[in-house]
């Protein structure tokens, strides 16, 4: 959460105050209180960030995207201040801030930043010892304020968060969807910018990411009329490889390793199966579920690619089995077995922890989270029609469709402070997201 | 009305009927009415007569969605139809229950009055679409209409009809016969299209 602080005597603390820390570049070891990851902070309070005016060009919007960004991470509490009160500041001798007044905001972290030669330099502070921390800088790629310059400040505000917490934040991240009645895969950045349709031909549903971020697979019905999966390369507008078995393929994923997919595949019979073919093979798939249960569909890969995780009719109503992957060891996820409750569309968390999925509950479904060592199971959601949870790569974020606010619209749910915030606002009947891998190191 | 409903009633019930069974005996000077053992069993019959009244709507649902592809008029014999009353009987949807692909009374005998035709007609082939509601989840419904056409199809195999003449397709909830979130739309949308092929 953004907490507000007001200043009405800063300009005199500003002028009153001398540096006397010493500039240290290198963060020291605390371990006497709290938790050491980067800088010290106390188990379950975020600790706060302070964000100073960026010089050089578009210093504005890199700010307000770096605050956005660290307020979405939902591991800092981000001090609002406007550009005046901020400017205020800054002081006239570089390096010398007037940590007191910062500390009193709630401020444990400062960050500066300035923009030059294309190149986004960003420094942070730790306001408790009162000198600098950790500094970097980040190639500011692409047209100003375009899709990949606003992926390069996404990257310097991870890597701040990398700083603090020792892990990335996930800003620098896209998510596929589709709208139903639509027909088409779209695209967004992981705060809402840049939407976009990734294919043109067809209808397309249950996007899914490839490992290494540079395709996607889809679900497309062609002007033949059967489903069938395609893989496109993002650089292209046309499939690369398009594969199909039965009269109807459909909800496929990728293997961690991005070598195979694995998809249902339905028979004129009515069965529905899971089975695996490489990427880009002409040869035939290989049935996972073997006809055990009517319907097995909507799988996904454990993260060491050696299980899968998906739903399955086996004891009567969807269920969310585990098997490994080649369908042998099947076990049934939920805890409770409810005669009536539907469980599907399950993910499995990049952390191996947890598998997310929905369940109904009084008719509609809601998101759960399950912890695979204990198979202890949280209801995350209670308010409209949740579904569909696809896992960020921090492992803490879930994007979900849900109709809370009306017509589906994509929201991310923080799974430890359960907080949503929606991602999609233009049109209606969003669906099936799925949260990319993290993408600042693709060029 | 939903299995789970039916089961939350009945548990209702059974809790309530324990009540009255196990009732405490009220404080001295206490004001109350008390609940006799025909109130509690008036309750329950209520609850049942409830739970009946809600079951025959449902089926009544999937009976008018039946009945309104019908028509109300008895067809005439396959040898006086003529091309359009063909097209119509054989294009008439059938209907299911809720997450179920087994045929229902009224879907066997539309299933029945095409039978008739394609025995007569047998140039003509079909393709058999698959659709459901909107409440399960996407994934799924695609493999749940596949399972209503195949059931489909199986039906009209069964009752001697070549396998060569049918395709079977799913759309599953994405191409919805009846807006609405409710019984009425729902029971219009869990149901299996005929696109008809050879019919002059």
């Amino acid at each position: 959460m953004i907490s507000r602080f007001t200043i009405r005597t800063l300009g005199t603390a500003l002028t009153a105050f001398a540096l006397g820390a010493p500039l240290n570049g290198h963060a020291q070891d605390t371990t006497t209180k709290g938790v050491r990851i980067g800088l010290r902070y106390d188990v379950g309070v975020k600790p706060g960030i302070l964000v100073l005016p960026i010089n050089g060009a578009n210093g504005d919007s890199i700010r307000t995207m770096l605050m956005r960004d660290f307020d979405y991470g939902d591991r800092l509490t981000v001090i609002t201040l406007d550009s005046a009160n901020a400017a205020a500041l800054v002081p006239a001798s570089p390096g010398a801030y007037n940590y007191s007044v910062i500390a009193q905001m709630g401020a444990q972290v400062l960050v500066t930043g300035s923009v030059s030669g294309g190149e986004l330099k960003v420094e942070s502070f730790d306001v408790a010892k009162a000198g600098p921390y950790q500094r970097g800088a980040f190639a500011l790629r692409g047209d100003a304020l375009g899709p990949d310059w606003r992926m390069s400040v996404h990257v310097a505000a991870d890597e701040v968060e990398n700083w603090i917490f020792g892990s990335r934040g996930v800003a620098a991240t896209r998510i596929l969807f589709d709208r139903k009645g639509d027909g088409k895969i779209y695209i967004i950045d992981s705060d809402g910018a840049n939407e976009r349709a990734v294919t043109r031909a067809g209808t397309c549903m249950s996007a899914a990411w490839a490992p290494n971020a540079q395709s996607f697979a889809a679900a497309c019905t062609g002007s033949g009329g059967a489903m069938r999966i395609h893989v496109q390369d993002f650089k292209s507008s046309t499939p690369r490889w398009v594969h199909s078995t039965g009269s109807l393929s459909a909800a496929p994923a990728f293997s961690p390793d991005g070598s195979t997919i694995i998809y249902a595949s339905s028979d004129d019979d009515g069965v529905t199966d899971l089975v695996s073919i490489g990427v880009g093979s002409s040869g035939a798939a290989h049935s996972i579920t073997a006809k055990r249960g009517g319907i097995n569909t909507s799988p996904a890969f454990s993260p060491d690619g050696q299980r899968i995780v998906f739903t399955t009719d086996r004891l009567g109503t969807p269920q969310v089995y585990i098997s490994n992957v080649d369908g042998t060891s099947p076990e049934v996820l939920s805890e409770l077995i409810t005669g009536t409750s539907q469980k599907t569309n399950p993910d499995w968390s990049p952390d191996s922890r947890s598998i997310a999925y929905q369940s109904t509950v009084g008719g509609e479904f809601q998101i759960f989270v399950t912890n695979v060592r204990d198979n202890s199971s949280k209801q995350l959601t209670s308010e409209g029609r949740n579904q569909e949870p696809s896992w960020a790569p921090d492992s803490r974020h879930l994007v979900i469709a849900s109709s809370r606010s009306g017509p589906s619209q994509l929201w991310v749910l923080d799974t430890e402070s359960g907080r949503v915030r929606q991602l999609t606002r233009r049109g209606a009947n969003h669906r099936l997201p799925a949260w990319s891998p993290y993408l600042g190191s693709q060029k | 009305m939903t299995r789970s409903i039916r089961i939350a009633l009945m548990l209702a019930g059974t809790i309530a009927g324990t009540a009255a069974c196990h009732k405490k005996l009220p404080p001295a000077g206490a004001k109350t009415t008390p609940v006799t053992d025909t109130d509690a069993a008036a309750r329950e019959r209520a609850r049942q007569d409830s739970i009946r009244r809600a079951e025959q709507a449902r089926r009544d649902s999937i009976d008018r969605a039946n009945r309104a592809n019908q028509g109300t008029e008895t067809p005439p014999g396959p040898t006086t139809r003529t091309v359009e009353e063909m097209r119509r009987i054989l294009a008439q949807p059938v209907y299911f229950d809720l997450d179920k692909s087994d045929l229902t009374e009224s879907s066997r005998a539309a299933l029945d009055a095409k039978i008739e035709i394609l025995r007569d007609k047998p140039e003509i082939k079909i393709r058999i679409n698959g659709h459901t509601d909107d409440r399960g989840s996407d994934e799924y419904n695609l493999a749940l209409g596949m399972r209503r056409a195949a059931a489909t199809k199986e039906y009209l195999i069964t009752h001697g009809i070549d396998a060569s003449r049918f395709e079977v397709q799913s759309f599953g909830a994405e191409q919805p016969a009846a807006e609405g979130q409710n019984e009425e739309a729902w029971a219009k949308n869990r149901r299996c299209e005929f696109e008809i092929q050879g019919l002059k």
